[in-house]
C-alpha cells in the first residue's frame, strides 16, 4: 500500500473524528445554552403560537403573509357618547374603574390593534372585571371585539335547510348576568382560547361551532381591532347608589401559524425550546449514564481479567453472561411500572444492563497487559495485585475506556428516548422522546405537522450520528489491523 | 469435545443462567423495593413490596378478590418473599404457568402462545435478514474497495446504525405510506391504523399480515443492515490483507473465488458471535416496533397488560422475552460450534 493512500486513509478517519466532535460539541453548547437561556421546561407554557404552526423559513418560502403571532394589550378606554351623563371614569391608561351613579347602560371602548396579516385562526383574549355595589343590584357585562371595517358584513350559514345570517365583525367574548347583594363584590378574571366551542353559542343568534369567528367574522388582512364593553344595571331595592365597576386592560394575542425555527406542537408550545431542552437531557443523562457505565466495566472487567481463570474471574464471567441475557426494554417496562415513572429507576436498569459488553472487553484487554513480560517482571519482583493494576493495567485500559464511553453514549440514549416514546419514561423531564411520543399520539402524523415529527428525529439521529462517528474514528485508532486492512 | 456433548453442556449452563437471569429479576423489582422502603423479604406480606400495591391497586373493585386468591395460589403472595416466593415465581416460569389474566379471564400462557408467532414473525425477520444484506453488501464493498460502491456502503452503513430501528419505521410511515396517499392518492404502505386481529381465518387475513408488517420489516432491514455491513467489511477487509490470500491469488483465483472460497469461511464464527451478541438489542428493536405500529405481539400485549396493572401479564413477558433471547442465543452458539469446531474446545480466538 503507497504512502500517498496511508495518508488518505488517515485524512478520512479525521474527517470522521472532527465531524463526531464538531456535532458533538454542537449539542453540548446547545444543551448549555438552554440552561442559560432561561428556558427550564416547557411543561405548564401553552399558546407560544397557533397548534401546529409552521417553522417561519418554511412560511417564508412557500406564503410570507402567513400570520405570525401579535400580541396586545387594549385599554385606553373611553366612555361612549351614551353614558357619560350617568357615569365617570377613574384612573388611567392600566386598570381604570367605572362609576356608574343611575340606572341604564353605558358603553366603553378601548383603543386600536392594527393586523396585517392573513387572517389567523385562534386568539387568545385575556380580561378581567370586578363590581362593587353598596346596595343589592342586578348587572350585566358583555366584553366584546369589534373589527370596525368588518361591521355591516354578513356571513351566511346553511344549517340544515335553514340559512342563517350572522353579523360580521362583532363577537362577544364574554357576558355576566348576575346579581350583587348589599355591600358586596364579585371578580371575573379569565383567559380564554377562542375559537371555543362553548363560548361560540353566547352570541345572539348563537353561531354554529364550524364557525371560525376569528378567521371569519373579525380578523382580514388591514383591520383594526379593538374592545367593547357594555355595562347596564338595574336597582333590587327602592334605589341604590351606583355601582363601581373596575375594568382591566383586555390581553389579545393573536396566534400565529407560523413561528420560531421550528414551529409549535399542538399545544402551540415552542418546538425549538423543547428540542434544545432535550439536547440538554440527552447530554446530561446521557454523559453521567454511560459514565457510570463505563466506570463499572473497567472495574469489574480488569478485576477479572488480573484474576483469569480463578474462581472470582468465573463468578463475574457467568454474571456478566447472565446480565447479557436480560432484554433491557421489557426490565424497564415492567419495572417502571412497578415502581413508578421516575428517570433514576430507567437509568439505573440502563446502566445495570449496559456494562458487560465492556466488562467483556476490558477483561481480555487485561488479560493480555497481564501476561505481558514487563508485568510478568514486576510480578516477580513482588509488586502486588492493586499496584500492578493501578500502575500497568489501568493506565492502558484508559483509551479503551474513552471508546466504550464514547461508543455507550448511542445505545443509552436511544434506550431512553425509546421508553419515553412508549409511553414509560418520565413524565416531567422534557426529552427528545417524550417529544416524539407526544408527536406521534397526538397526531403529527395525520396533521402533516413534519416538523413536530421531524425535529426530535433530526436531533437523535444527528446526536447518536455524532458519536458514532468518534467511536469509528477511535476503533480505528484502537485496532490499527482495521485501518492497515483498508 | 462431540457436537452433542457441547449442545447438552452448552443447554445447561444457558439454562442456569436463564434460571440466575429470572432470580435477578426477582430481585430487582421485588426484593431491593421492598427492602429500599423499609421491609423485610424474609417476613410474610411486606406492604412495602410493588408487586402487592399493585395487586391490591388492581384489585379495589370487588369483583376481582377471587382473582387475587388464584393469583395468591400461583405467586404465595402471603407468604415470605425470600425464600417461598422466589421459588414459587421461578416455579411458574418453568412451568409456564402464570394464572389468570386480570383482563380478559383467560389463559395468560394460552393468551402469550397465541401472540408468539406474532412476534416471532418479526424478530427472526430482524435478526436474519439483515445480516444476509449487509453481508452481501460487505462483500461488493470488499471487492470493489476503494470505489464508489464502498464509500457509498460505508456511508450508508453510518447512517443506518446511527438511526434506531423505530425511528426507521416511522420515517417509512411517512415517506412511504403517508406523503403518497395524502399528495398522489397511492395506499403505498398501511399507516398503523387497523392492526390485524390474533385469529386468522382466511387467505385474505395472510395477505393484510403481510401488508401490514412490510412497512416494518422494511425499517428493520434500512435500520440493521448497517452494523452488519460495516463490521463485515471491516472484518473483511482486515481478512483478505492475509497471507493466505495472497497465496490463492498467486494460484490464479480471480478476486470473487478468494473471497467466496478463501475468505467467507474464515470469517464466519466472528460474525456469528458478533450476532449473539447483538440479539438482545434486536430483540429490543423488535418490541419498540410492535408498540410503535399496535403489531400484536407477546410486547404490545404486555403494553396493554401494564395499562391495566394485569400483573401476571408482566411476569409472563419478562419470562417469554428472556426465553427468546435465551434460545437465539443457544442457536447461534451451535451454529458456532458446528461451523468452527475450535469452539467446543474452547480454543476459539474470537470466544474471549
Amino acid at each position: 500500500m503507497s504512502v500517498e493512500r496511508e495518508k488518505r486513509k488517515g485524512y478520512i478517519g479525521g474527517v470522521k473524528l472532527y465531524l463526531g466532535l464538531l456535532i458533538v460539541i454542537f449539542y453540548a453548547a446547545l444543551g448549555t445554552y438552554s440552561m442559560f437561556a432561561g428556558y427550564r421546561t416547557s411543561v405548564g407554557l401553552e399558546w407560544e403560537a397557533d397548534a401546529l404552526a409552521q417553522p417561519v423559513w418554511v412560511a417564508l418560502l412557500l406564503d410570507p403573509e402567513i400570520p405570525r403571532t401579535v400580541e396586545a394589550s387594549l385599554s385606553g378606554w373611553q366612555l361612549s357618547q351614551g353614558g357619560l351623563d350617568r357615569s365617570r371614569l377613574i384612573g388611567g391608561d392600566g386598570i381604570v374603574s367605572v362609576a356608574i351613579q343611575t340606572p341604564g347602560s353605558v358603553g366603553l371602548v378601548s383603543n386600536y390593534l392594527d393586523y396585517p396579516y392573513k387572517p389567523a385562526r385562534s386568539m387568545v383574549i385575556t380580561y378581567g372585571f370586578k363590581v362593587f355595589s353598596e346596595d343589592p343590584v342586578k348587572y350585566r357585562i358583555q366584553l366584546y371585539l369589534v373589527s370596525d371595517k368588518l361591521l355591516g358584513r354578513e356571513k351566511v350559514v346553511e344549517q340544515g335547510g335553514v340559512r342563517e345570517k350572522i353579523q360580521a365583525g362583532i363577537y362577544m367574548v364574554f357576558r355576566a348576568d348576575d346579581t350583587l347583594p348589599s355591600g358586596g363584590n364579585r371578580s371575573y378574571v379569565s383567559s380564554i382560547r377562542l375559537p371555543y366551542p362553548y363560548l361560540n353559542r353566547i352570541q345572539d343568534p348563537p353561531i354554529p361551532i364550524f364557525v371560525n369567528p376569528v378567521s371569519e367574522l373579525l380578523l382580514e388582512p388591514g383591520t383594526r381591532l379593538r374592545a367593547m364593553i357594555n355595562i347596564s344595571y338595574e336597582c333590587l331595592g327602592d334605589s341604590c347608589r351606583g355601582v363601581t365597576i373596575q375594568v382591566e386592560p383586555v390581553g389579545i394575542k393573536i396566534l400565529g401559524r407560523a413561528h420560531g425555527l421550528m414551529g409549535t406542537d399542538s399545544r402551540g408550545i415552542d418546538i425549538w425550546r423543547q428540542f434544545i431542552e432535550g439536547a440538554r437531557v440527552a447530554n446530561f443523562f446521557g454523559l453521567t449514564a454511560s459514565l457510570l457505565t463505563v466506570a463499572i466495566a473497567v472495574t469489574i472487567g480488569s478485576i477479572a481479567g488480573l484474576r483469569a481463570g480463578r474462581f472470582s474471574d468465573q463468578v463475574i464471567t457467568l454474571l456478566t453472561d447472565m446480565i447479557f441475557f436480560i432484554p433491557a426494554v421489557p426490565l424497564i417496562m415492567i419495572t417502571v411500572a412497578l415502581l413508578g415513572r421516575s428517570m433514576p429507576v430507567i437509568y439505573g436498569i440502563i446502566v445495570l444492563v449496559s456494562w458487560p459488553g465492556l466488562a467483556r472487553l476490558v477483561r481480555s484487554w487485561a488479560i493480555t497487559i497481564r501476561s505481558e513480560p514487563y508485568v510478568e517482571s514486576a510480578i516477580a519482583l513482588g509488586a502486588g495485585k492493586l499496584w500492578i493494576l493501578r500502575r500497568h493495567i489501568m493506565p492502558r485500559l484508559a483509551p479503551l475506556a474513552i471508546y466504550g464511553l464514547v461508543s455507550l453514549v448511542p445505545g443509552v440514549i436511544a434506550t431512553e428516548i425509546l421508553v419515553q416514546f412508549i409511553g414509560f419514561g418520565d413524565p416531567n423531564i422534557p426529552s427528545w422522546g417524550r417529544m416524539l411520543n407526544e408527536a406521534y399520539n397526538e397526531g403529527a402524523l395525520v396533521n402533516g405537522a413534519w416538523w413536530w415529527l421531524f425535529a426530535p428525529i433530526a436531533g437523535i439521529t444527528s446526536y447518536m450520528a455524532g458519536f458514532v462517528l468518534i467511536g469509528m474514528a477511535l476503533e480505528e485508532r484502537l485496532n490499527p489491523r482495521l485501518l492497515i486492512a483498508r | 469435545m462431540s457436537l452433542a456433548r457441547y449442545a447438552v453442556v452448552r443447554g445447561i449452563a444457558m439454562l442456569a443462567t436463564f434460571t440466575l437471569a429470572l432470580v435477578l429479576f426477582f430481585f430487582l423489582t421485588r426484593v431491593i423495593p421492598t427492602a429500599a422502603l423499609g421491609g423485610n423479604p424474609f417476613l410474610p406480606s411486606q406492604s412495602t413490596d410493588p408487586l402487592l400495591r399493585a395487586v391490591f391497586r388492581a384489585s379495589d373493585d370487588p369483583g376481582y378478590s377471587s382473582w387475587v386468591a388464584s393469583l395468591s395460589s400461583i405467586y404465595g403472595l402471603e407468604r415470605p418473599l425470600l425464600p417461598d416466593q422466589l421459588i414459587l415465581f421461578l416455579k411458574s416460569a418453568f412451568t409456564m404457568d402464570f394464572g389468570y389474566s386480570l383482563h380478559s379471564m383467560r389463559s395468560v400462557s394460552l393468551e402469550i402462545l397465541m401472540r408468539l408467532p406474532y412476534t416471532l414473525a418479526l424478530y427472526v425477520f430482524a435478526t436474519i435478514v439483515p445480516i444476509f444484506v449487509g453481508y452481501y453488501l460487505a462483500i461488493a464493498a470488499v471487492r470493489f474497495r476503494g470505489r464508489v460502491l464502498d464509500f457509498l456502503v460505508t456511508l450508508s452503513s453510518i447512517s443506518s446504525f446511527s438511526i434506531p430501528i423505530w425511528v426507521f419505521v416511522l420515517i417509512v410511515y411517512y415517506f412511504l405510506a403517508y406523503v403518497p396517499k395524502v399528495s398522489w392518492g397511492i395506499q403505498l404502505l398501511p399507516l398503523p391504523v387497523r392492526a390485524p386481529t390474533t385469529n386468522i381465518e382466511s387467505i385474505s387475513d395472510i395477505r393484510y399480515w403481510i401488508w401490514y408488517l412490510s412497512p416494518l420489516y422494511i425499517a428493520s432491514i434500512l435500520s440493521l443492515y448497517g452494523i452488519w455491513a460495516y463490521f463485515f467489511r471491516s472484518i473483511l477487509s482486515s481478512e483478505i490483507s492475509e497471507d493466505y490470500t495472497f497465496t490463492a491469488k498467486a494460484k490464479g483465483m480471480s478476486d470473487w473465488e478468494v473471497i467466496r472460497a478463501e475468505v467467507v469461511p474464515n470469517v464466519r464464527p466472528p460474525i456469528l458471535t458478533k450476532v449473539a451478541y447483538t440479539l438482545p438489542t434486536i430483540f429490543g428493536g423488535s418490541v419498540a416496533l410492535e408498540l410503535v405500529s399496535s403489531w400484536p405481539g407477546i410486547a404490545f400485549y404486555a403494553y396493554q397488560a401494564i395499562q391495566n396493572n394485569d400483573i401476571p401479564v408482566m411476569n409472563a413477558f419478562f419470562v417469554t422475552s428472556t426465553l427468546l433471547v435465551a434460545l437465539s442465543l443457544y442457536i447461534s452458539d451451535l451454529a458456532i460450534a458446528i461451523l468452527d469446531p475450535r469452539a467446543r474446545h474452547g480454543l476459539s480466538k474470537h470466544m474471549a
